[in-house]
């Protein structure tokens, strides 16, 4: 036998060695053993240590509110599971005082000798309790009365020899229990580990005192005999592995008597006790290192209490458990065939399906109603503006475009969401039809802490050398404190007033367009006469070579649109308060802004040739984007210098520029293609707004103008060329037909026509189409508005001109799949349909009705 | 505008900001580049990119030259630590 994996030389057979005799070169003699006389002094023999370093006691100290942490833990813990840990529990509960390590185990052999003798005093005393408590009770108060003592085995057998007695009146008793009272996990631990309270992962000190072995875990159980034997048996070979004595045996009145085998194990176990065990002993008595343990009565007799306690003890696993080491114990904890039947009851199911559940989603019911809310209120305060247009404007936006594409989809789907399921907590049931009410109310709440409670940006704690800075979601910290100089467009207006003398006053700027503008071809002319006298002038505009002038110029043109369309929502109901006026005065100052910001007004012949400014702008996308939105909010003089501007540079807009097809390709590059695209989606569609309105005289004005500035052969090659003038055509037709144009008007527009025909007719209008794969409709709308405009006999010149384009497509279109054919076949009537001619794929004929 | 030759802004970020919704070239930590459509940027140069080329360089072994590898991304969010440099001006390579 082993103790503490130590062989135990037999007593008899200890040799006695010499300290010299163990060196072979008598080194020890040369050993300097004077000046050892103040060693204590110097060291400190005698000075207390302290328990600085016993974190085991300290953990103990606190092990109770541990354990309260566990149950919290394992509360969802499924219940059969429960029960397995009961135990456990009651035993962590009871530990605390426990858990110091005996000092006698390790101490010295007068601290032992002073153990005994308190045994001896106590001993009497305790087994009269034992006759009187149940066990663990009783446990409990031995530990405390006997301190951290063990019991002597003259004790043990004392108490166990009573209670034996006692057992034996009671056994009936015991038999009479209800079923439940013999709950399968009782008898099943091995009492090695039925101690093993400690936090998981823990090992178990060696030798470390079982005092708190239940006996209620083994009850009695006649039926289960078997069982029991078994683990017995099991119990002793676990024991027998660990090396260790610390175990109590526990011994069965119904079978205790069928057990020699463990009787000798145990006796073995015990030969290095100092008290020999006695061979014979009555096999009721659990031989247990008395320098070890406190007994723990194995007997398992039942008192008066423990009748209570078992039926009880269902109940009691329902309890808070503790996940000790038993959980994972490979042990003989699953023995009993009553346990691993447990119960259908609903009880137990309803724990099987908890099980389930915390098992698929073990972090449920972490957060309690309470600190949702708490959260949710955080996270409102944070988000909370009263400008969300600007401050939110992403989710504004995102949540239009929702609503857009989803209208099933109400606007307060996150508000019902929520408070639906606070409603289905419940505390009072107000019904969840006023739940968006609800969190209307604690969004304003927030808003009002907000307001009330402004956050500091920076605090200074005393004493301290700097200040720290706090961000928040709107306004981050800031990492780099630098100087900012305030050039945006508002400020640019007061600080570049010296300088720029005419921009001071920029109403004039477009109040001279608006003034010469009037509805004949000269207004067009004195338009840009007057721009560009007007610029002559003075005042700075970005040159359209410095590309990041032009940028910076489309952000501020960005800038201050925002700001207006912010203003346009702040707009005062009441017209005719001071309110509106003073709104009013802002938003004007705005649009003067946004319209120099746009460069417009810059001379419309650049003094080094380069391009105008507003061109070189719109040749990129953002700018073309912006054209819609700045098109809301200028005059229609306005408008119209734009409309001019671009007309007068037609040529140069890169969509325009890079809109020809070169022979060899079939298509544009994509970035041009794309481009022209962008255009058409947003620049084209409110000046053509504009166009179809325009008066007679603005229609050709235009033209002249495009034609006067521009090749006008390369500009209608171009889809976008070809739409102004289709537009400007078809405008002017459509002005035409209503009749009321004078004589001199008409003589000016087919003088303007005629010149556009010509310029169209001499370079061959099948040099208008596109490359045979690309979409080539725009051409036939602008040989409609042509056919449309002209005479009889420019008709035919024309028909003649594209006949074999036209059985061209309409040979392409026999070979298409219906719907592609038929839409050839429409595009081509769009041009025929205007000279009263219609084709289907396979012949050409009257226009029918 | 008058102070255009402080190019274009204040703020060296502002010089980013010239560049929202066109193309930019990002070169970034790792032998990567990425040109593509600017959406948004912030101060820490977090950008969201769309229509991106991404080029990641990798060693090969025995090859006397970085292997390129390119693909594309509809939209991405590049983590502004990893930005070395940011410009509109794409380097033309043989």
């Amino acid at each position: 036998m082993s103790f503490f994996g130590i062989a135990q030389p037999n007593q008899g057979n200890v040799q006695e060695y010499e300290f010299d005799d163990t060196y072979d070169d008598n080194l020890g003699g040369q050993l300097d053993e004077s000046g050892d006389a103040f060693n204590d002094e110097t060291f400190g023999g005698e000075a207390s240590v302290g328990r600085d370093f016993d974190f085991h006691g300290e953990t103990a100290k606190i092990s109770y509110a541990i354990d309260e942490d566990q149950v919290a833990y394992e509360r969802r813990a499924p219940q059969h599971a429960q029960m397995q840990h009961q135990q456990q529990q009651h035993q962590q509960r009871q530990a605390p005082p426990s858990l110091q390590p005996m000092a006698s185990l390790w101490g010295a052999p007068d601290q032992k000798e002073r153990i005994m003798g308190d045994e001896a005093q106590h001993g009497g005393q305790q087994a009269q309790q034992a006759h009187l408590q149940q066990q663990q009770h009783y446990q409990h108060v031995a530990a405390q009365q006997g301190g951290q003592q063990p019991l002597s085995l003259e004790q043990i057998e004392a108490q166990l020899m009573g209670r034996q007695a006692q057992a034996q009146g009671q056994q009936q008793q015991q038999h009479g229990v209800p079923p439940q009272g013999h709950a399968p996990p009782q008898g099943h631990f091995p009492p090695g580990y039925g101690y093993q309270g400690f936090p998981p992962g823990y090992p178990p000190p060696q030798g470390h005192p079982m005092q708190y072995q239940q006996p209620w875990q083994f009850p009695p159980l006649p039926n289960h005999d078997l069982n029991m034997q078994m683990m017995m048996h099991y119990q002793q070979q676990q024991q027998q592995q660990q090396g260790q004595g610390q175990f109590q045996q526990p011994q069965f009145q119904g079978q205790s008597q069928g057990q020699p085998q463990v009787q000798v194990q145990q006796q073995q176990q015990q030969q290095q006790q100092p008290q020999a065990q006695t061979q014979g002993q009555p096999p009721a008595v659990a031989s247990q290192p008395a320098s070890q343990q406190q007994a723990a009565p194995p007997t398992a007799p039942l008192g008066p209490k423990e009748d209570k306690a078992i039926p009880t003890a269902p109940q009691g696993f329902q309890g808070p458990p503790h996940s000790g080491p038993y959980g994972y114990q490979p042990g003989p904890v699953h023995v009993s065939p009553n346990h691993t039947i447990p119960p259908m009851d609903e009880n137990a199911r309803l724990a099987k399906r908890n099980e389930m559940i915390s098992k698929r989603k073990p972090h449920n019911n972490l957060m309690t109603g309470g600190d949702k809310d708490f959260v949710l209120r955080v996270q409102l305060q944070q988000m909370v503006t009263e400008d969300p247009y600007n401050e939110d404007f992403y989710y504004q936006v995102h949540s239009a475009i929702n609503v857009r594409s989803n209208p099933n989809q109400p606007l307060d789907a996150f508000a019902r969401t929520y408070l639906y399921q606070r409603g289905q907590r419940g505390r009072r049931a107000r019904g969840n039809e006023n739940g968006l009410q609800r969190l209307q109310q604690q969004v304003h709440k927030a808003v009002q802490f907000v307001k009330d409670h402004p956050k500091k940006d920076s605090i200074i704690s005393q004493g301290a050398l700097g200040k720290i800075h706090l961000g928040s979601n709107k306004g981050p910290r800031q990492a780099l404190d630098l100087r900012k100089r305030d050039d945006t467009p508002d400020a640019d207006n007061s600080t570049e007033a010296p300088t720029e003398g005419v921009s001071a006053t920029p109403e004039l700027r477009s109040a001279t367009p608006v003034a010469t503008t009037t509805t004949t071809t000269d207004a067009i002319r004195s338009i840009t006469t007057s721009i560009s006298k007007f610029n002559l002038q003075g005042g700075s505009y970005v040159s359209a070579n410095d590309k990041r002038g032009i940028l910076r110029a489309i952000e501020n043109v960005y800038i201050v649109l925002l700001r207006l369309e912010a203003a346009e929502r702040t707009q005062p109901e009441d017209d005719l308060s001071d309110e509106f006026q003073v709104w009013k005065g802002e938003k004007d100052a705005l649009v003067t802004q946004l319209w120099r910001e746009l460069q417009i007004t810059a001379p419309i012949d650049q003094a080094d040739g380069s391009l105008h400014p507003f061109i070189a702008m719109l040749s990129h996308a953002k700018c073309k984007k912006a054209i819609p939105r700045v098109f809301r909010h200028i005059s229609a003089e306005q408008r119209l210098t734009i409309l001019t501007m671009i007309m007068a540079h037609i040529g140069d807009l890169d969509v325009v520029k890079n809109g020809h097809y070169s022979g060899e390709e079939s298509n544009l590059p994509a970035k041009s293609r794309e481009a022209i695209e962008v255009f058409s989606q947003t620049v084209l569609p409110p000046l053509v707004q504009y166009i179809s309105e325009a008066e007679y005289g603005v229609i050709v004005g235009l033209l002249e103008l495009m034609m006067d500035r521009n090749d006008t052969a390369a500009v209608v090659k171009t889809k976008v060329g070809s739409a102004f003038v289709t537009v400007l055509i078809s405008r002017a037709e459509l002005i035409n037909q209503e009749g009321s144009v004078s004589a001199e008007d008409e003589e000016t527009w087919n003088r303007i026509f005629n010149r556009v025909f010509g310029i169209v007719q001499r370079n061959n209008l099948n040099s208008l189409f596109p490359p045979r794969n690309v979409d080539d409709s725009y051409v036939w709308q602008f040989l409609a508005s042509i056919a449309l405009a002209a005479k009889i006999d420019h008709q035919r010149v024309m028909v003649d001109d594209v006949r074999d384009k036209i059985f061209g497509t309409m040979n392409e279109a026999k070979a298409l799949p219906p719907d592609l054919s038929q839409q050839k076949i429409n595009n081509l009537n769009l041009f025929l349909n205007v000279m009263g001619l219609n084709a289907t794929t396979s012949e050409i004929g009257e226009l029918q009705g | 505008m008058t102070d255009v030759d402080t190019s274009g802004g204040s703020e060296p970020l502002d010089l980013i900001g010239l560049s929202l919704n066109e193309n930019v070239f990002v070169k970034l930590r790792g032998g990567r580049e990425l040109y593509g459509l600017l959406h948004a940027y912030d101060i820490h140069c977090s950008m969201v990119l769309g229509n991106v080329e991404e080029t990641v360089f990798e060693y090969v072994e025995g090859s006397p030259k970085l292997e390129a590898r390119k693909k594309k991304s509809e939209m991405l969010f590049v983590r502004g630590d990893s930005v070395i440099l940011v410009t509109s001006n794409p380097p033309k390579r043989p």
